[in-house]
């Protein structure tokens, strides 16, 4: 097992403390935190990391980088066929200069970021990974938190030019229901001329598991990247994702499900920055919400003055299940340009109905009628996922619903009556 | 030797509204046998409708009064599902649309349904394809319309068609007609009516709920009733029907306020 990081990039690390002891917890009177306070965290001991029991572990699939409790275990990492394409490096392996070279070149020095600074600064583990060419297959990330404690999990994917990768980032809590843990992950992306990223992330965290999460991106000429978000379980998470179209050609989408339940919170904060002419975005947005549990989408899209013929597209839809669930929208367009193309829409709902009695009324019960409608809402947003990682995604949702919750079509498709 | 009426409806009242405080039927008493077709015709609002929709157990309507049996059942007692399982279907005027949901997923997933009720083994992808093959032939439906969402961007006629489809697979005791001829040219209704009449059978009954005489041309009932004013003012046999085409409803209206 790896040892927290004591030495390397001590001077980088002592600044971030300074910075988030300057800044504090953020508040929700910050806009970007408006919805999701941090205030029944904030007496958990950010520098004690957890101790890691001696739980079972999950099947793992490989490709992987696998983390457990914050900290990469080097002896469960496996490549496969990768490693010519793909180059994986644990952060403690740097120097300070390296190491200073590698990460906080994205993150945010201000209140919304003050967390990013906390994750340098008390960082548990980290990777460094590098795609270089075409890498197949998949890449799986899989951080399993076993125990109560604080987490501070880092990784850096830089995608050379014309490479091309997909990652499934797995966050499982395999802790007890009762142990209070924060997972406080930052994810640094930058994708190269040319190159492509599909990413998906799951949250899967234990009863009493938090999530905090800022994943940036920066894009450049002529690349992709593609994002989905798939919150499952917490306690409380949040998943701010901030993407830089720095390059002409540039393009992105980012798309997310999140299915609440219990008293979970599970929130969704983007910005997305179109910084040069013709960029490309596209989001997609679905909630669906049960129990007492509340869900959160607010995106930004700004594009910048000069931004000229760039193109943005912005939806989300919620669904509520039950009366004790809430669910908070909230889309925003900051253009200061003329000449581009934009549009937005949210929607809050309940099942139709109508839908429901013409499902029941051709015998299929209630519950299962339910089941049915709600697979149908969630696999329209399922289809955008990028169509490598769709396999894992919908397994994970149909598993997670349960029932007549199909999100594959039908098994008989294939054949004509 | 008698036999229980397959549908005994005696005296039903329904309103609708919040407090279900607007009554729409107000008094009906209606018996359909096994083996036969029944037609209720009537003006809009008269309530036609919303017979179809409570026999079937749509939820937003209060029923004030009366009864209604099935097979000796009572049916108002039984879930929208229930009543399903025991041989009740209704052919929606319109047929909801369902997107995200794939409609041979939703055929299957009904019989199965129903299959499960009678304690029978749910049908295997081959079995499926098979029961589909024949009924969509049964229906003259295109194949590949089962591939698509539920009646989600259908025509008015294949939506019609899969509602027919759905009957001859789930085949029902007793099929309710709401309007099934609203929407459709004339080359779509007598593909309906075909499909319907296919289904006809000694041990099926309809009801057939039409503001138009022109259905019952090619949907011969075997008695004819008017709903006025939530109940029923006049039974008779086909010739009714033409009377109705020839006069209107008005001729009617005088009985009821006697």
């Amino acid at each position: 097992m790896q040892e927290p990081m004591t030495d390397a990039g001590w001077g980088l690390r002592m600044a971030a403390a300074a910075r988030f002891e300057a800044l504090g917890w953020p508040t929700t009177k910050l806009e970007s935190w408006h919805w999701f306070s941090t205030r029944a965290l904030e007496d958990l001991d950010l520098s004690t990391p957890p101790e890691t029991r001696n739980v079972p572990l999950p099947d793992l699939p490989s490709p992987r980088v696998v983390f457990i409790d914050g900290r990469f275990a080097p002896h469960l990492l496996s490549l496969g066929e990768n490693t010519d394409a793909l180059h994986v490096r644990a952060l403690s392996d740097y120097d300070d200069e390296t190491l200073a070279s590698v990460v906080s070149r994205l993150t945010q020095d201000t209140a919304d970021g003050a967390l990013e600074q906390a994750n340098l600064a008390f960082l548990t583990g980290g990777v460094h990974i590098v795609a270089r060419g075409t890498s197949n297959p998949t890449l799986h990330i899989v951080h399993l938190t076993t125990n109560a404690g604080v987490v501070h999990a880092r990784t850096v994917i830089e995608l050379e030019r014309h490479s091309s990768l997909a990652v499934m980032d797995h966050h499982i809590g395999l802790a007890e229901p009762d142990a209070r843990y924060l997972h406080n992950l930052v994810t640094e992306v930058h994708v190269g001329p040319g190159a492509q990223l599909s990413y998906a992330k799951q949250i899967s965290e234990s009863a009493s598991g938090s999530h905090i999460e800022s994943l940036i991106a920066r894009l450049d000429r002529d690349s992709r990247f593609s994002s989905f978000s798939l919150s499952l379980a917490a306690e409380r998470a949040r998943t701010a994702i901030i993407v830089q179209l720095a390059g002409p050609g540039a393009e992105c989408s980012v798309d997310g499900l999140y299915l609440g339940e219990g008293k979970s919170q599970l929130d969704h904060t983007t910005e997305v920055r179109h910084l040069v002419p013709h960029t490309t975005s596209s989001e997609t947005w679905a909630g669906v919400l049960d129990g007492r549990s509340t869900g959160t989408f607010q995106g930004v899209i700004k594009i910048a003055p000069h931004a000229i013929k760039s193109a943005t597209r912005q939806l989300t839809r919620t669904l509520l299940l039950s009366e004790g669930a809430q669910a908070n929208a909230k889309p925003e367009l900051h253009i200061d340009c003329d000449d581009v193309t934009a549009t937005h829409g949210a929607s809050i709902g309940q099942l139709d109905p109508l839908q429901q009695f013409y499902l029941e009324s051709r015998g299929i019960p209630r519950d299962d009628a339910r089941r049915m409608l709600v697979a149908a809402f969630v696999r329209q947003v399922l289809a955008l996922a990028p169509a490598t990682l769709m396999p894992i995604l919908k397994a994970l949702v149909e598993a997670r619903l349960g029932g007549e919750a199909r999100v594959e079509d039908d098994d008989a498709n294939g054949e004509s009556p | 030797m008698t036999t229980t009426p397959l549908l005994e409806i005696s005296d039903l009242q329904v309103a609708v509204g919040d407090q279900g405080e607007t009554p729409i039927l107000k008094g009906l008493t209606l018996t359909v046998n096994a083996g036969e077709v029944h037609a209720i015709m009537g003006p809009n609002g008269s309530g036609k409708s919303t017979l179809a929709h409570v026999l079937a157990g749509r939820p937003g309507y209060t029923v004030t009064g009366g009864s209604a049996h099935f097979m000796g059942q009572d049916l108002l007692a039984m879930d929208a599902h229930e009543r399903a399982h025991a041989g009740v279907f209704l052919a929606f005027q319109y047929p909801v649309e369902i997107p995200g949901v794939q409609n041979r997923y939703f055929l299957r997933a009904a019989m199965n349904a129903h299959r499960k009720a009678k304690g029978l083994p749910e049908l295997d992808a081959v079995q499926f394809l098979k029961a589909l093959k024949e009924k969509t032939a049964m229906v003259k439906m295109d194949p590949e319309l089962t591939k698509r969402e539920v009646n989600h961007g259908f025509s008015g006629g294949e939506k019609k068609r899969n509602e027919i489809l759905q009957m001859a697979l789930l085949e029902p005791k007793l099929a309710l007609l709401d309007e099934t001829d609203s929407g459709l040219d004339i080359d779509a209704l007598k593909a309906v009516s075909d499909g319907v009449n296919a289904l006809r059978s000694p041990d099926r009954a309809m009801v057939v709920v039409t503001h138009y005489q022109r259905l019952l041309d090619h949907i011969v009932p075997d008695v004819i009733h008017v709903l006025m004013d939530g109940r029923i003012v006049k039974t008779g046999g086909r010739d009714l029907a033409l009377v109705l085409e020839r006069q209107g409803y008005d001729f009617l209206r005088e009985p009821v306020a006697a």
